[in-house]
């Protein structure tokens, strides 16, 4: 769902009515993509924040309606990897809480905590992929825009992410849980 | 599950986290940045400097905190100069005000009663002059304007530059050769314009119109009297009634000659 033309104009008009329409279009957007990217509820939560803030503060940046999402996820992968070297700092004190379901809408709290505990697995690049593509669907071209690779090297970090969560999932996967069978690029 | 990676597309937090996240977000974005404790040390360095400068740099006998024009001052024109801002201030006969300067280039003009006008220069990073009254808050962004605390409103005339007006969370940029007021009754005209967004969000179109029209009758001069008459713009012509469209195209340019949305009326067939 990309930014509606007329909200985009709105917002570089500082109108405040139309960042908060924005920032409802995108809180649990920008919250999904915190968790999936490493980060628990709370820390989540502070995240999207500040990401949704740093958009409002710098939304001159930003060209056009059309380039927002790619825009807005690349300052999620500043902030979010902040907030993981952060949270690698909590990690060395005994006060790590045992990780939380995070959504209420979705496929289910087995299911969330699943897909969480194997894509923490995963090497970063190939998660960032599975998460651009399978999980938010981008086309394998505008995850190569987000991510600044060529599309050669989208195709080769899925290929290698989904085997390798094929793997973590037989292993990690709700009990009973069918084999994966998805589609290649 | 063939797909749980899919599963979670549509996965949201509960919508107590989406408001918590909403609502910070705005406050985060209206505020300053949140700074690591080593940026606040070194800001707290400087404002430390900041203050011994000032110090060191009063003149001998003028009491502390006066950095600013005193208040109520007896003289017409108020002008300040610091390395960090340059205002002007021209009270009116019957302006009643005070001047806060809590650091060097913030600036606070509480103005209770009657006109006073002001000049600033372009406000720098980080600082702002700001006119408070009763009825809400005027900040500047590098203007002239004038601002008049009547009984129930607060109205603000931009001669050049532009100035937003809040009132709480909400606020308008308002450009130069235009007028806003903001009244007591503010909150409930902003309810009706939030709802009146919502219809229109909803497809209610013709309960939206009622509402933009029911906002511009009772606050002519109000906070949204733009985006109201806008909105009538593009409900007319989303509604295909090229009438109706250019009535209310040219009532909105009639009014708001240089509004922000002038130039997309303009510009739409």
């Amino acid at each position: 769902m990309a930014l509606d033309p007329e909200l985009y104009l709105a917002c570089r008009s500082a109108d405040p009515l139309a960042w908060r329409r924005l920032y409802r279009q995108y809180a649990g957007r920008v919250f999904r993509w915190a968790v999936l990217k490493g980060l628990g509820p709370a820390d989540a939560e502070d995240a999207a924040q500040e990401i949704l803030a740093i958009a409002c503060k710098r939304f001159a940046q930003c060209s056009a309606a059309a380039a927002f999402d790619a825009w807005l996820y690349q300052i999620t992968r500043k902030v979010v990897a902040n907030a993981r070297r952060r949270v690698w700092w909590r990690r060395v004190l005994p006060m790590e809480q045992p990780p939380e379901p995070a959504f209420v809408e979705g496929p289910g709290v087995e299911v969330e905590m699943a897909v969480r505990a194997c894509l923490a697995r995963l090497p970063a690049d190939q998660a960032e992929v599975l998460l651009l593509f399978d999980v938010e669907g981008f086309s394998r071209e505008e995850v190569a825009d987000l991510i600044g690779r060529p599309p050669g090297t989208v195709a080769s970090r899925l290929r290698l992410g989904r085997e390798a969560f094929r793997r973590l999932w037989t292993e990690l996967g709700p009990a009973g849980a069918a084999p994966l069978a998805v589609e290649e690029p | 599950m063939s797909d749980p990676l899919a599963a979670l597309r549509d996965a949201r937090p509960a919508p107590s986290v989406e408001h918590r996240i909403v609502e910070g977000a705005m406050a985060r974005a209206a505020g300053p940045q949140r700074r690591t404790w080593s940026l606040a040390l070194a800001g707290v360095a400087v404002a430390a400097a900041a203050v011994l400068l000032t110090f060191a740099l009063r003149p001998a006998g003028e009491p502390p905190g006066a950095l600013a024009p005193a208040v109520d001052a007896p003289t017409p024109v108020v002008r300040t100069e610091t390395p960090q801002m340059r205002y002007q201030v021209t009270e009116g006969a019957d302006a009643v005000f005070r001047v806060e300067t809590p650091v060097p280039n913030q600036t606070v003009v509480h103005l209770s009663a009657g006109t006073a006008s002001f000049a600033v220069e372009p406000v720098p990073p980080g600082g702002f002059f700001a006119v408070e009254t009763p009825h809400g808050r005027v900040e500047v962004v590098g203007t002239r304007f004038s601002v008049t605390v009547g009984e129930r409103c607060t109205r603000v005339a931009v001669t050049e530059g532009k100035v937003r007006v809040r009132r709480e969370a909400d606020a308008v940029l308002v450009p130069a050769g235009e007028t806003r007021e903001i009244c007591r009754g503010g909150p409930a005209g902003e309810a009706v314009m939030r709802a009146a967004l919502q219809d229109l969000a909803g497809g209610r179109t013709a309960a939206a119109r009622a509402r933009l029209e029911g906002y511009l009758a009772a606050w002519p001069d109000g906070l949204f009297a733009e985006e109201a008459l806008f909105h009538l713009a593009l409900l007319a012509r989303r509604e295909g009634d090229a009438q109706a469209a250019a009535a209310a195209t040219t009532r909105y340019l009639t009014r708001f000659p240089s509004g922000h949305r002038a130039d997309r009326l303009r510009a739409a067939p």
